[in-house]
């Protein structure tokens, strides 16, 4: 029989324990093939309808992301070509690509229910570019769905810690 | 043929800038006094001051400043954030609503007019207020044209209205468009480039790159379903005086929020967005709707401020940190009319482009700082801003806009 546990924090939702190294390895191919610039693959994680925001520095806002300025707000279309140009030659803030080295920790259960799970991580992406290199550091709320003996992602909500874009400049890879 | 120490013409067929300009330390130091702290700066914009005691603190000008609206008058005030005993912080935070500021060093106390209301142990000294004068919060000058409020740290030799001069008809082009006023939306995008501030302001009205350095923008616009031969668009840069310039084109393929349909736009909009226009026209007449509706248009206020009526309304200005680095912070614009719908597209068509996570910026930035690393710190050669003069055309595509950037630079910075 398997035991059951309660997470601690957050939420006191009953996990089997199957289900977090589950997540767990979940994120850490999701990290791998970001590193390993296979998009395509990465792509095919999400879910129709999916999004993938990048949430205003400030932290101000309450209100929901499209009602305010955020930093990347995709729709699943909008990703697509996200992802498709960084294969494509006019992607000039990815000429030549950057080096990137994802860590994924910290792991939490938000919700938990059959059709959709929410977990945040945190994270920190060394980039390596022109000769440079700095970081994005934050934490990233994904809400999921199981699928097959996997899961699918319906949303990837990134908030970074920076007060502002300056040592890094812009966000030419996927964070 | 007209020789200053960086910027040579012969007024006919050649404009060019030795690119000294964007490296040398003490070019940087001229424009800080001679430029920063002497021109109008767009500070802020009074939808961010709603009622009487809102503030906010920013950074203007490279100095700490507080933009308060004042409880007694109503007035948008400005202040250096530095209290008048020794300098301290007084406010910090981001935003909010107060009475007054109380410095945290020693507690001394002001009001929203920026007058010292309070000082622990004030008998300590004896002949404050007695002839003497009182301190303050050292005051900056505050002007409004339209909501867009500009400060000045000097001693201005023209009013914000003269100074601005050509450039008020497109901003009036901007606040004219709706019945609602200019409303900046929440939060703001904050970020450098490693690279001159000039070159940004010369980027903020180049409409040449945008089908080279921007093709991927336009690919993403052809890829949800814009006819790609849009984007062959005709329009005119003009010098609009005092080195402030604008780019106008059209038609918009990249959409109008008011009042000209892309697929940047959810397709459910379209019959408002069209309807849009129709209540354009009977409001302002068919030439200024059009004007307003089907024009993309950048102006460039001197010497960085860029207001962006394109696929959203956005305003930017910029900063420079040293000779080769520039901070740059851009604010989303609505109208106060705005429903929750036309707001979620604002934001999304505008970040869709704008920003370090956009489709557009990012390149930019990349290309931008490539060129300052190409200048290294020789400085070597020069570049070139003569698009369009021989011919004696005005294209968008033209630069007579960033020669007019140039010679009022040159004026500034030039002259002994
Ligand atoms: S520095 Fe503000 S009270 Fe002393
Ligand atoms: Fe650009």
């Amino acid at each position: 029989m398997t035991a059951t546990f309660v997470v601690p924090y957050m939420s006191a939702v009953p996990i089997v324990p199957d289900i977090v190294s589950r997540i767990t390895s979940f994120l850490a191919l999701e990290a791998d093939l970001l590193d390993e610039w296979r998009l395509d693959d990465w792509f095919e994680l999400f879910e129709p309808e999916a999004r993938y925001i990048v949430a205003p520095l400030q932290r101000a806002a309450e209100s929901a992301p499209e009602q305010a300025l955020c930093l990347i707000l995709d729709d699943y279309e909008r990703l697509r070509a996200r992802v498709r140009h960084f294969a494509g030659a006019s992607t000039w803030m990815e000429q030549p690509r950057s080096r990137t080295r994802r860590l994924v920790s910290n792991l939490r259960f938000l919700a938990s229910a059959t059709e959709e799970i929410v977990v945040r991580v945190n994270f920190v992406v060394y980039q390596f570019r022109n000769h440079e290199s700095w970081e994005f550091v934050g934490s990233a709320k994904y809400r999921l769905v199981p699928h097959e003996s996997e899961f699918r992602i319906r949303e990837r909500s990134v908030q970074l810690d920076h007060e502002s874009i300056s040592k890094q400049r812009r966000i030419s890879i996927i964070i | 043929m007209t020789t200053r120490q960086f910027v040579e013409t012969d007024n006919r067929n050649f404009f060019r800038v030795h690119r000294q300009v964007y490296v040398c330390e003490d070019t940087w130091r001229r424009e800080l006094t001679r430029i920063f702290d002497k021109c109008w700066l767009y500070a802020g914009h009074a939808s961010e001051l709603e009622k009487p005691g809102d503030f906010l603190t920013r950074k203007i000008g490279g100095r700490p400043v507080i933009l308060v609206r004042d409880v007694a008058s109503e007035a948008p005030l400005a202040f250096l954030n530095a209290c008048a005993h020794r300098g301290a912080v007084v406010c910090t935070d981001a935003k909010g609503t107060a009475n007054r500021f109380a410095c945290p060093y020693h507690g001394w106390m002001y009001d929203t007019s920026g007058a010292l209301t309070g000082v622990p142990g004030r008998s300590a000294y004896g002949r404050v207020g007695e002839g003497l004068p009182e301190p303050s919060l050292p005051q900056i000058k505050l002007d409004d044209y339209r909501g867009f409020l500009f400060i000045n740290f000097g001693e201005p030799l023209v009013s914000l209205a003269s100074y601005l001069g050509g450039a008020k008809e497109y901003i009036d082009l901007v606040c004219d468009q709706s019945e609602g006023s200019v409303e900046v939306l929440p939060e703001h995008l904050h970020h450098s480039i490693r690279a001159n501030w000039k070159l940004l302001a010369e980027n903020g009205v180049d409409a040449y790159h945008l089908p080279f350095a921007h093709k991927r923008f336009l690919e993403l616009l052809d890829s949800l379903g814009t006819d790609p031969n849009s984007h062959k668009r005709s329009g005119v840069g003009y010098a609009l005086g005092g080195g402030h310039g604008v780019i106008k084109s059209g038609p918009p393929s990249t959409g109008r929020p008011i009042a000209y349909w892309s697929p940047l736009f959810p397709a459910d909009m379209k019959a408002a967005i069209d309807k849009k226009f129709d209540d354009l026209v009977a409001r302002v007449g068919r030439g200024r709707a059009e004007d307003m509706a089907h024009t993309n248009r950048s102006l460039f206020v001197f010497p960085n401020l860029v207001i962006n009526d394109i696929l959203g309304l956005n305003i930017r200005t910029f900063f420079p940190t040293s000779p080769d680095e520039v901070e740059v912070t851009v604010w989303g614009a609505g109208f106060s009319n705005d429903t929750p719908e036309e707001r979620a597209m604002r934001v999304s068509a505008l970040i869709s482009f704008i920003g370090p996570g956009g489709f557009g910026t990012p390149d930019d930035v990349e290309i931008l700082e490539s060129c300052q690393r190409s200048y290294a710190h020789a400085g070597i050669g020069y570049s070139d801003f003569s698009r369009g003069m021989s011919v004696g055309t005005t294209k968008h595509t033209d630069e007579e806009q960033n020669r007019a950037f140039w010679r009022e630079w040159a004026n500034y910075v030039e002259q002994p």
